[in-house]
């Protein structure tokens, strides 16, 4: 676009004698404390909990505590710019941030301004960051899967649209990894993604948001971002903000899955707001309110009605949309029994558990099969993952009761050595690199050459070129078959015999 | 809680008993003066106001200077000797005043202008604002330079302010794009 100067001041002398204000009577208060990201302020006698405040200088702030003779609030801004006996307003608007399709493809911050440097957001949709959740007429139960394109979730902790799924683990056990393939996963599909960054690095931030240009995956991503140098306010507010986002596509019709990573941080920034704001504290300095600044957050995630839209036309303009919740705990030492991811745990319905002792072992991405479950399990997997991955856990638990024994080598039964084998080769076939996600029918077929022991005779290291080599055989010589599996998405005994007749013709070649 | 919130309990005590007797006005004037000493001397309010003195000490001064005031201001004085509470005395004055205004329905309203309002329009505005609030006003007007221009009501909490700097910000902000 060229600007041409004249134009420019044209623009702007037509919108200086447009333009309209009215004079209207505000309700006001005095500054009587600022600092630490709080404001308290004297007055401000019909404000209202969770209203936007505005201070001076172009300063806003969310009340939070409405006292006897004062209100209590966090600042959204710089406290630099305020001081003691400045003048502060009510707006009589709550807390709302810019949603729509114009989000989509932009790194925004918490209250939804760009940070990318890709101009303005064009929308004018706004919603309130706080919301109510669909009731339980408004829902129906999950039923479509959310491929993440991992092998070891997608068998055997299938993840639904419009499910609650955390994430749990130590530092550097690939959580962030997960959620970037995850991402990059949703490409042909018709899902948008948001990704809640609260408390990173910028510089982690930063590389993410880079992996998924290269990925293509910003076409279809938002990234809201509150990094560990923003206020504690701000890291507060993003997963409401993002969650806000998501709602505005699901209540459309859309599918939306959306990442918080992570809340431990997030509890963190509450706690900080809350002590600051002199709320009791409660168990390891929390405020008593730190579950439902969870349970309020993830209850958003819901997979709607088809006629929802009919039931509440005022909430919802399309029926049948979702939003899928995967959010992050970060544990300290492996302890998933503290106070933060017990609470997250017992609000989310069912957890993928990263061990860094299976991570370093070489076991990547290291979940940790027993202790992860998905709660709604196969009523969110394609019937045809469900019937070739349905013996997949019990294999894998039996394989590792008997690892102990697998030092012995020689000294065991023909059954134990053949139990011990497959499970090594079903291990290694649930091995998977970074960034390179797998469509459905692909793992469907991997898994099918494991657990019907055609890998067995093949040494642990060959796998990876076995299964590299084999799909890459597939789409050559049968790639009727493989699609055949993408759109019908069933198993049925021909398709099963057409694989079993491909895979031994194959192993002749390799 | 302000600082004032436990002085604001006990002048409203007070103040429910002048009513109840009859002698709101002269209590009133009486820690209007007292307020208005405290606040100039600083050695009385230093005095006054000083843990260590001995209360009997502070009473004698008091005594003293509140002589010929009526007795139940004395009183109050006293107990709020007795209770460690002298410095409410700093800021009595103001908040009794405060609560006869309230009583009497007259509400206070402070005029910033850039310069000094003539009678016509001073009526015009109390007027108005009489309507506006039901109560009847008293007007305090404050000449404040940096308005530009326009005027700038604050009454109770709330204001209305139709200064050309309000006038200005309020521009800029819409034509740069506001947030939240």
């Amino acid at each position: 676009m060229d600007l041409r100067p004249a134009e420019v001041s044209a623009i702007i002398k037509q919108e200086i004698e447009n333009y309209q204000e009215s004079m209207k009577m505000e309700s006001v208060g005095t500054v009587l404390q600022v600092g630490d990201g709080v404001a308290r302020v004297y007055g401000l006698d019909d404000c209202m909990v969770s209203e936007i405040i505005e201070f001076p200088n172009g300063v806003y702030g969310i009340a939070l505590n409405l006292e006897e003779d004062n209100v209590g609030a966090i600042l959204l801004g710089s406290e630099t710019l305020i001081k003691e006996g400045d003048i502060v307003k009510t707006t009589g608007r709550i807390s709302s941030v810019p949603a729509g399709e114009a989000m989509v493809g932009r790194v925004v911050n918490a209250i939804g301004q760009p940070i990318d440097g890709k101009g303005p957001i064009n929308t004018d949709v706004f919603r309130p960051i706080e919301g109510k959740a669909p009731n339980v007429v408004q829902r129906q139960p999950v039923k479509e899967p959310l491929q993440t394109g991992l092998k070891a979730v997608d068998s055997m902790i299938p993840i639904g649209r419009g499910q609650r799924e955390l994430i749990i683990g130590d530092r550097q056990t690939g959580k962030t990894a997960l959620i970037v393939d995850t991402i990059l996963n949703q490409k042909e599909t018709d899902v948008y993604c948001i990704y809640v960054a609260v408390g990173q690095k910028n510089s982690t931030v930063r590389d993410v948001v880079k992996t998924l240009e290269e990925g293509g995956a910003m076409d279809y991503t938002t990234v809201v971002s509150a990094p560990a140098s923003d206020q504690a306010s701000m890291q507060f507010i993003a997963p409401f903000a993002g969650c806000a986002m998501g709602e505005e596509l699901r209540d459309n019709g859309k599918h939306v899955v959306i990442f918080y990573d992570d809340l431990y941080k997030h509890a963190l920034a509450w706690r900080q707001v809350s002590l600051l704001l002199r709320r009791p504290p409660g168990r390891e300095a929390f405020p008593g309110d730190i579950f439902n600044l969870h349970s309020r957050l993830l209850e958003r995630a819901a997979k709607l009605a088809e006629d929802a839209h009919e039931q509440a036309p005022e909430m919802y303009k399309a029926g049948g949309g979702s939003l899928t919740a995967l959010p992050v705990v970060e544990t300290q030492e492996g302890d998933v029994s503290a106070y933060i991811p017990t609470n997250v745990i017992s609000i989310t319905d069912g957890q993928i558990y990263l061990e860094a002792d299976l991570f370093n072992a070489g076991i990547r991405p290291g979940v940790n099969v027993g202790l992860s479950v998905s709660r709604v399990g196969g009523a969110a997997q394609t019937p045809a993952m469900k019937k070739v991955a349905g013996g997949l856990r019990i294999n894998l638990a039996q394989y590792r009761e008997l690892q102990a024994f697998a030092q012995f080598g020689s000294d065991l039964d023909k059954q134990t050595l053949a139990q011990l084998t497959r499970g090594e080769r079903l291990v290694e076939i649930l091995k998977q690199a970074q960034y390179i996600p797998m469509a459905v029918q692909d793992q469907v077929l991997v898994i099918y050459a494991g657990t019907s022991g055609a890998l067995d005779e093949y040494p642990a290291d060959r796998l990876k070129t076995f299964e590299e080599d084999f799909l890459r055989y597939m789409h050559d010589k049968h790639s009727d078959v493989v699609e055949q599996i993408r759109v019908d998405k069933k198993w049925t005994e021909e398709i099963e015999t057409a694989v079993k007749g491909a895979i031994e013709e194959f192993k002749k070649t390799f | 809680m302000t600082a004032r919130t436990t002085g604001l309990r006990y002048l409203s005590a007070l103040f429910d008993i002048c009513r109840e007797r009859n002698v709101v006005d002269e209590v009133g004037d009486v820690f209007t003066s007292l307020s208005g000493a405290v606040n100039e001397s600083q050695e009385l309010h230093d005095f006054l106001l000083n843990p260590r003195i001995n209360r009997n000490e502070k009473k004698k001064v008091l005594l003293n200077l509140l002589d010929g005031a009526p007795s139940l201001a004395m009183d109050f004085a006293c107990l709020l000797i007795d209770k460690g509470r002298e410095g409410i005395l700093v800021y009595a004055g103001e908040e009794f005043a405060n609560l006869l205004r309230d009583s009497n329905n007259i509400m206070m309203a402070k005029v910033q202008a850039v310069r000094a309002f003539d009678e016509n329009l001073k009526e015009d505005l109390k007027g108005r604002l009489a309507n506006l609030t039901g109560k009847n006003i008293e007007l305090v007007e404050e000449i404040k330079e940096d308005l530009l221009g326009g005027v700038r009501v604050i009454f109770g909490s709330k204001m209305i302010d139709a200064s050309l700097r309000n006038r200005l910000d309020k521009m800029r902000r819409t034509l740069k794009g506001g947030t939240a």
